[in-house]
C-alpha cells in the first residue's frame, strides 16, 4: 500500500506568507497541499499559490480557472496570465472575509511535480467565508507555463498578509 | 509496514483503535455498525489535528429518494443548528445545485425529490469529506465530493460542495444519516496533524 508522506509543515505564516522553498520532491508522483483555517489580514482579498523552480519563486506565467459558488449563485473566474493561481474567486462577492470567525481552507493537488514533459498543473477544492459573511465553495485548477521541475510553494494573499493558519505538504510516491 | 502506534492524545468511541498518526491521514476511528439508522462516531479526540477526512463508503438507505446528511458533535452532543451548505450535482442530464442557510445539518446530496439517493440493490453513496481545523477557533469549514445513484433512472451523479458550521466549539464526533434509515455503509475518519 502506498501512503502519504509528510514533506513539510508550518503552523503559522512568516512575514505574511506560508513559504516552502527548496523542497526535495524526488520520487513523488502526487502532492497535496492542505491549508486549514487560513486568516486573511485584509478583508475582501483572495488566497493565492505560487510555485518555485530552481529555488526561485515564480511570479509570472500562471493561468487559472475556478468556479466559486455561494447561496445566490455561481461565477466563472479565470485569468490567462497572472502572477499566481487564485485559490478561489477573485471578484466580489466571492472574496475572503476577515471578520471574527471567518477563514479559508483549501486542498490543492499537484500531479507529477518533477515532470519536464508538460506544464505544471494544480487542481483544488476550497471553502471560505466571504467578506459578506456567506460560505463559498470553489472548485478549480491552474497551470504554470513551464516544463521545469518544481521545488517549492508559496501561499500568499492577493493584498496584505496572511495572519494565521496551518499548512501541510504531503507527497505520494 | 509501519508500526502500529496508539496516539496518546486520542480517545474514541464506537470504533477501532487508531492505527498510526505519525503518518499523514492516519486512521482515527471507524464505524461499521449502524445504530438507530445512523453511523455515529462520538468522543473523538481531534485536538492537534489540522484536518480530518471522512471516508463514507457504500451508504444505502431504506427509502427510495433519500437525502444523505452529516452532523457534527460538540461535547458529545449533536449540533443541530448553524450550518450553511452548498451542494452541486452533475451527471447525465443533471446539472443543478442546492443550498441552505441556518440549517440543522449538511446535505451530502442534493435536497429536492428525484435528485436524492435511490435504494435499488445497485444504488449507494460514496463520499469524501474534508473537515478543516476541527478543534479550531473559527467557523468550521469543510468540502466534499462523491458519487451516488439517483432513484428511478439509476443515473450516477457526482456531488461536490462545501459547508460551514457557525460555531467555535471543538468538534468531537460525526453523525452520518439520511431522511430514512441507513441499512449499510461505513465511515472511516482519518487525521492529519
Amino acid at each position: 500500500v502506498t501512503t502519504w508522506t509528510s514533506i513539510a509543515s508550518l503552523d503559522a505564516p512568516s512575514a505574511g506568507i506560508f513559504d516552502f522553498p527548496g523542497l526535495t520532491l524526488t520520487g513523488y508522483q502526487v502532492l497535496e497541499i492542505v491549508a486549514s483555517e487560513i486568516i486573511m489580514g485584509t478583508d475582501a482579498t483572495h488566497l493565492c499559490l505560487r510555485y518555485s523552480v530552481a529555488a526561485a519563486v515564480v511570479t509570472a506565467g500562471y493561468r487559472w480557472y475556478n468556479i466559486p459558488l455561494e447561496q445566490a449563485g455561481g461565477s466563472n473566474d479565470g485569468d490567462a496570465s497572472d502572477p499566481f493561481i487564485a485559490l478561489g474567486g477573485n471578484n466580489t462577492p466571492f472574496l475572503i472575509g476577515n471578520a471574527s470567525g471567518e477563514s479559508a481552507s483549501v486542498i490543492v493537488r499537484i500531479d507529477a511535480p518533477l515532470s519536464t514533459a508538460h506544464w505544471r498543473m494544480a487542481s483544488f477544492r476550497a471553502t471560505h467565508v466571504s467578506a459578506d459573511g456567506t460560505v463559498v465553495a470553489t472548485s478549480g485548477g491552474g497551470i504554470l507555463e513551464t516544463t521545469s521541475a518544481l521545488d517549492g510553494f508559496r501561499l500568499l494573499a492577493s493584498s496584505g498578509n496572511l495572519t494565521a493558519g496551518k499548512v501541510r505538504i504531503l507527497g505520494m510516491a | 509496514m509501519s508500526p502500529v502506534l496508539v496516539n496518546p492524545y486520542l480517545s474514541f468511541g464506537g470504533g477501532i483503535p487508531p492505527i498510526d498518526l505519525t503518518e499523514p491521514w492516519g486512521e482515527v476511528a471507524r464505524q461499521e455498525t449502524i445504530t438507530a439508522g445512523k453511523l455515529t462516531l462520538s468522543g473523538l479526540g481531534l485536538s492537534g489535528l489540522s484536518c480530518v477526512r471522512l471516508l463514507i463508503n457504500g451508504l444505502k438507505v431504506t427509502t427510495d429518494d433519500s437525502q444523505v446528511l452529516l452532523r457534527y458533535q460538540i461535547n458529545g452532543s449533536d449540533v443541530t443548528t448553524g450550518y450553511e451548505w452548498l451542494t452541486y450535482i452533475i451527471g447525465s442530464g443533471v446539472n443543478t445545485f442546492a443550498t441552505a442557510t441556518g440549517a440543522g445539518e449538511i446535505s451530502l446530496t442534493h435536497s429536492t425529490a428525484t435528485n436524492l439517493l435511490g435504494n435499488d440493490a445497485t444504488e449507494s453513496l460514496n463520499a469524501v469529506v474534508d473537515v478543516h481545523a476541527p478543534t479550531g477557533s473559527q467557523q468550521k469549514l469543510c468540502h466534499y465530493s462523491g458519487e451516488y445513484l439517483l432513484p428511478s433512472n439509476n443515473f450516477r451523479v457526482i456531488p461536490q460542495g462545501a459547508a460551514r458550521l457557525n460555531n467555535a466549539g471543538a468538534i468531537d464526533g460525526f453523525v452520518v444519516y439520511a431522511t430514512s434509515n441507513l441499512t449499510a455503509g461505513t465511515v472511516v475518519v482519518l487525521g492529519l496533524e
